[in-house]
């Protein structure tokens, strides 16, 4: 009998043709994004758990700064990703940053996990890659040509040293990626990546924008999207925290903020950041919990909205995937906090049961709760104690009865034109009439 | 909406006589439980208690639970619950348990009783799964439902398949169709409990469930309750210390068989003769007349938690 060595190693071609399938074009500019935030984290100190907490001295950078900045611009041919938001040290880059996967003392960032990010999402953007960066007291740059590279044996690629900035506030990375692939150039071209992009950058960084960063796109700052809840002196949000090892959990579930007078179904559905970094968004499947703990998403369940915060200082506990655009299902902090998304979103669910319990119109005591709540900001419930999600108040529906008629699109269109509100809902200029009318030909 | 005990007001409730042997049964288990080391009387006992409050008596007069909570989901009963309500100590909330079950106190130590009447439904599942990630470790779930066939018989296994797939989905796990014909609808209900109930845990490391109960009877319709401890290997030396002498009703291993309530008919005078020789010997007869011996065995079972009737003249 004899042992032989059978070969398994990797291969170039693996990083440079497969892994690139695993996620969109956007998502890869996101792990770029990501990168840059973990270099401003480390630079200057921040705690990504007060990402939740209600901004004092907002985009000051706990010092009195201005926001660093994240630059994403691309135009045919070439696409670039700047920012001064500290720079890689020439340490890090010669062991980890173009390793795949980290070391195995490795200082982990906060967003960055998995040491894959970067070298997927350059790979996959085009084959000419030049990556510059200065910190304070150093700097290096980097050229890879990619099918060179790639018919090398080596891993290695040369690094040269340069000279640093001086200051923190101008050190940063630019990343230049050309001779894009053509499905990626093709997808730059199209007219709604942009939009999209954008879309997914104000959501995702929600909690980062304004605060400690601004992230501008093709000369534009994106402003931050975040999870409104619907708040009165009748409802609030429930919220319940809880620590599983080195991860802390906050969950909230509550009713969506109205806008004009309608819940976006659309936006409906479970959040999830991890250390302030939206994962999932507007979720409204089993990933988490619906239709198993929870009932099966439905329209009627439109008003509904939960967030859950994930924080540890060691990224890998949490419950991410390497896209992160999705939650690892055997995760054990994950599988315990599904039930519990299941229980604080439980009220909130049986309230909208509530309010279409006989047909598809809205019940009015419940839709006077639902029309009473006012948008907000997710880092203003940071500060309120745990409780579950509760309604004080049902107003008395009694003394109410609920009005209807059918009228022409045409002659609401005159309506509307006439009150100079071309966009106002049918039902609120049924409710403006009726008012007007009672104003009008029956004063008290 | 939840479906508890609508059959409160269509069932003379307390003169169920093998629902009543489950209680004196789930109570002498209680008893032997406080025995073993659990601190049965400070739990919190949160039931369905409609307007009979049979449980709750039993549950405060003979264990001394003080802390009681009795969920009711049908508003047009509010004034009479709250009137029935036999002690101060009995709080009443009117909602349905889905929304409650997520209230109670994750510290706290429960007896939780889901005694619902209907068939295993995708509520009742949602509350299983609830009170196992709610319930705290040491806390004790009971659930019971109907395990009839849930559209009538004649439409046979398939329809029950049909049922069960849409209302327990993914909980049935591999199936065919013969888990569903009459004589199987208790194990097939008590496996979907279970397993929502796992659903709900999951994640709670070095948690289980540690069966106690799966008892199957019927004074009408057939039922089942399911049930045990939720606790770790903490829970589980306690139990294992429990005196089960003669404690021939508990089921401490999921899969087995379920205990099978009988309650065998017998007059007044008979219950005293048989009583005058209970625990009998295997072959016991009366003298003068001859009773079925299966009937006398059932008795022997049964004969230490089965209420007497008696019209009383008020």
């Amino acid at each position: 009998m004899s042992t032989l060595q059978a070969n398994a190693s990797p291969s170039k071609r693996l990083f440079l043709e497969m892994f690139v399938r695993d996620l969109s074009l956007e998502d890869c500019i996101l792990d770029l994004v990501d990168n840059s935030i973990d270099s401003l984290v480390r630079s200057r100190n921040i705690k990504v758990s007060d990402a939740l907490l209600p901004a004092e001295g907002v985009g000051r950078n706990g010092g009195g700064g201005r926001l660093a900045i994240i630059d994403v611009r691309y135009e045919p041919g070439k696409f670039r990703i700047w920012d001064n938001c500290g720079g890689i040290s020439v340490k890090d880059a010669m062991e980890e940053v173009f390793r795949f996967g980290h070391s195995d003392n490795a200082v982990l960032g906060q967003l960055g996990v998995y040491g894959i990010g970067l070298k997927r999402a350059i790979f996959k953007i085009g084959k000419d890659i030049t990556i510059e960066s200065k910190t304070s007291v150093e700097g290096f740059s980097v050229h890879i040509a990619v099918e060179e590279w790639a018919k090398q044996e080596s891993w290695t690629v040369p690094l040269t040293v340069t000279a640093g900035t001086g200051n923190v506030e101008n050190a940063g990375t630019s990343i230049t990626v050309k001779s894009f692939r053509e499905e990626v150039a093709a997808r730059l071209r199209s007219g709604t990546f942009e939009g999209h992009l954008s879309e997914m950058i104000a959501r995702t960084y929600s909690l980062f924008l304004n605060r400690y960063v601004a992230v501008v796109l093709n000369g534009r700052k994106i402003q931050p999207k975040l999870v409104n809840f619907g708040f009165s002196k009748d409802v609030n949000v429930g919220k319940e925290e809880l620590t599983e090892g080195n991860v802390k959990v906050t969950i909230y579930a509550g009713l969506a903020a109205r806008r004009e007078g309608e819940w976006q179904a659309a936006e409906a559905g479970w959040y999830v950041a991890c250390n302030g970094r939206l994962v999932v968004a507007e979720d409204k499947t089993e990933l988490t919990g619906w239709g198993m703990g929870m009932p099966l998403f439905v329209p009627k369940y439109r008003g509904f909205v939960g967030l859950v915060f994930f924080y540890s200082p060691n990224p890998l506990e949490l419950p991410w995937t390497t896209t992160k655009r999705g939650l690892n299902q055997e995760s054990f902090v994950f599988q315990r906090v599904k039930t519990r998304m299941a229980a604080i979103g439980r009220p909130v669910l049986s309230f909208l049961n509530e309010m279409y319990s006989s047909e598809e119109k809205e019940r009015g005591p419940q839709r006077g709760v639902a029309e009473g709540v006012e948008a907000l900001d997710v880092r203003e419930m940071a500060s309120r104690p745990q409780a579950p999600f509760r309604i004080s108040a049902i107003p008395v529906g009694g003394d109410i009865v609920r009005v209807q008629y059918d009228a022409k699109w045409d002659e609401l269109e005159r309506v509307r034109k006439s009150l100079r509100k071309s966009r106002m809902p049918a039902s609120k200029v049924g409710r403006y009439a009726f008012d007007y009318y009672l104003r009008k030909e029956c004063p008290q | 909406m939840s479906p508890e005990s609508r059959s409160a007001l269509s069932v003379q409730f307390d003169l169920r006589p093998a629902k009543q042997v489950e209680r004196r049964m789930l109570l002498d288990a209680f008893q032997r439980l406080a025995q073993a080391g659990f601190q049965i009387r400070d739990y919190r006992y949160v039931g369905f208690g409609s307007i009979h409050f049979v449980d709750f008596i039993i549950f405060h007069k003979l264990l001394g639970i003080g802390d009681m909570l009795s969920i009711e989901h049908d508003a047009d009963l509010e004034g009479r619950v709250r009137f029935n309500s036999p002690f101060e100590c009995i709080k009443i909330k009117m909602d349905s348990s889905t929304n409650v079950i997520p209230t109670l106190n994750r510290d706290d130590r429960h007896i939780l009783w889901l005694d619902y009447d209907g068939p295993v439904s995708r509520s009742i599942l949602e509350d299983v799964y609830m009170a196992g990630s709610q319930l705290s470790r040491g806390s004790i779930l009971l659930v019971t439902v109907d395990v009839e066939p849930p559209s009538p018989e004649d439409e046979g296994p398939r329809r029950s398949m049909e049922y069960f797939e849409e209302e327990a989905g993914e909980y049935v796990g591999v199936h065919d169709v013969q888990d569903f014909s009459v004589s199987k609808l208790h194990k097939t209900s008590q496996l979907v409990i279970v397993n929502a109930l796992k659903e709900g845990m999951a994640g709670r490391r070095g948690t289980h469930l540690y069966p106690l109960f799966y008892f199957v009877y019927a004074d009408g319709r057939r039922m089942m309750t399911v049930g045990g401890v939720i606790g770790s290997t903490t829970e589980q030396r306690v139990l294992n210390s429990m005196n089960v002498v003669g404690a021939t009703y508990l089921r401490r291993r999921l899969g087995g068989k379920p205990y099978e309530i009988k309650v065998p008919v017998f007059t007044r005078k008979e219950r005293h003769l048989l009583d005058s020789a209970m625990p009998c010997k295997d072959d016991w007869q009366p003298e003068g007349f001859a009773i079925p011996a299966g009937d006398v065995s059932a008795y022997r079972e049964v004969y230490r938690f089965l209420p007497a009737y008696a019209e009383l003249l008020l």
